[in-house]
């Protein structure tokens, strides 16, 4: 398994690149109204809050990474998840969807699928995928 | 003063495959590390063994996120969730600092 940008949480070049690569990705789907929402934050506390956020004014969009190094046996289990929440950004509410992977290419293939439904307001979509991957987590019951 | 109007908003949930508790703040002062501790025990007590043994690890990881905040806290407008290793479904905890500032030193 190939995971990218695994030094994310050890390096802040390789963070930097990592936030890069999402905003690139987010900004080639050309979302009406886009806006990556910023967290300031120290670099030792990142791994426990999201890579990366955005918002198109109706719906957000917040990404976590694992920490690979400490994603225990990352190659026998799935390393996704995703789910729909409610968030509130600067005293409105929004419809979010969350992700949290290890960045490998498979699991940014179904990512991007994921993200390009929510934000054409795909639901039954979205849902299908989420139920894709969360039949890929069956292997992580077996734990 | 309504709570609204408090300065210092925010709260934490234990969530998914059916669970949807949550153990919120609204004070003037804002909450220290040891209060989130003490939000944290009070979600904990909310919860049944099963759930709370489905997200150990979650718990661990709000910790690590208590203990990294800066001196006078985090910013509002953060929101976070931990989700087990492996992950499971929709099985998380989340934390929300939705007005102020929470977890200085």
């Amino acid at each position: 398994m190939n995971v990218l940008y695994k030094e994310t949480y050890k390096n802040p070049k390789i963070l930097g690149l990592n936030m890069g690569y999402w905003s690139r990705m987010l900004k080639h789907m050309k979302i009406d109204n886009f806006q990556h929402i910023k967290v300031d934050c120290p670099f030792d506390s990142r791994k426990d809050l999201p890579l990366f956020v955005c918002t198109n004014g109706q719906r957000s969009l917040r990404i976590f990474q694992y920490d690979v190094y400490e994603s225990d046996n990352y190659e026998k289990y799935a390393y996704i998840t995703a789910w729909k929440d409610i968030c509130h950004y600067k005293d409105c509410e929004f419809q979010e969807l969350v992700v949290c992977l290890l960045l490998t290419k498979e699991y940014t293939q179904k990512v991007k699928e994921l993200i390009k439904c929510w934000f054409k307001q795909e639901d039954q979509k979205v849902d299908c995928i989420i139920d894709e991957i969360y039949s890929l987590q069956k292997v992580n019951a077996k734990k | 003063m309504s709570n609204r109007n408090k300065m210092n908003r925010g709260r934490i949930q234990a969530q998914g495959i059916g669970c949807q508790e949550s153990e919120s703040w609204t004070q003037d002062n804002v909450p220290t590390k040891n209060d989130g501790i003490t939000f944290e025990n009070a979600l904990k007590g909310k919860l049944t063994k099963k759930e709370i043994q489905d997200r150990q690890s979650c718990f661990l990881k709000f910790e690590r996120f208590i203990n990294k905040a800066p001196k006078n806290g985090y910013d509002d407008n953060i929101k976070s969730s931990f989700t087990p290793y492996p992950p499971i479904r929709d099985v998380r905890v989340d934390v929300e600092i939705i007005k102020g500032r929470a977890f200085k030193d």
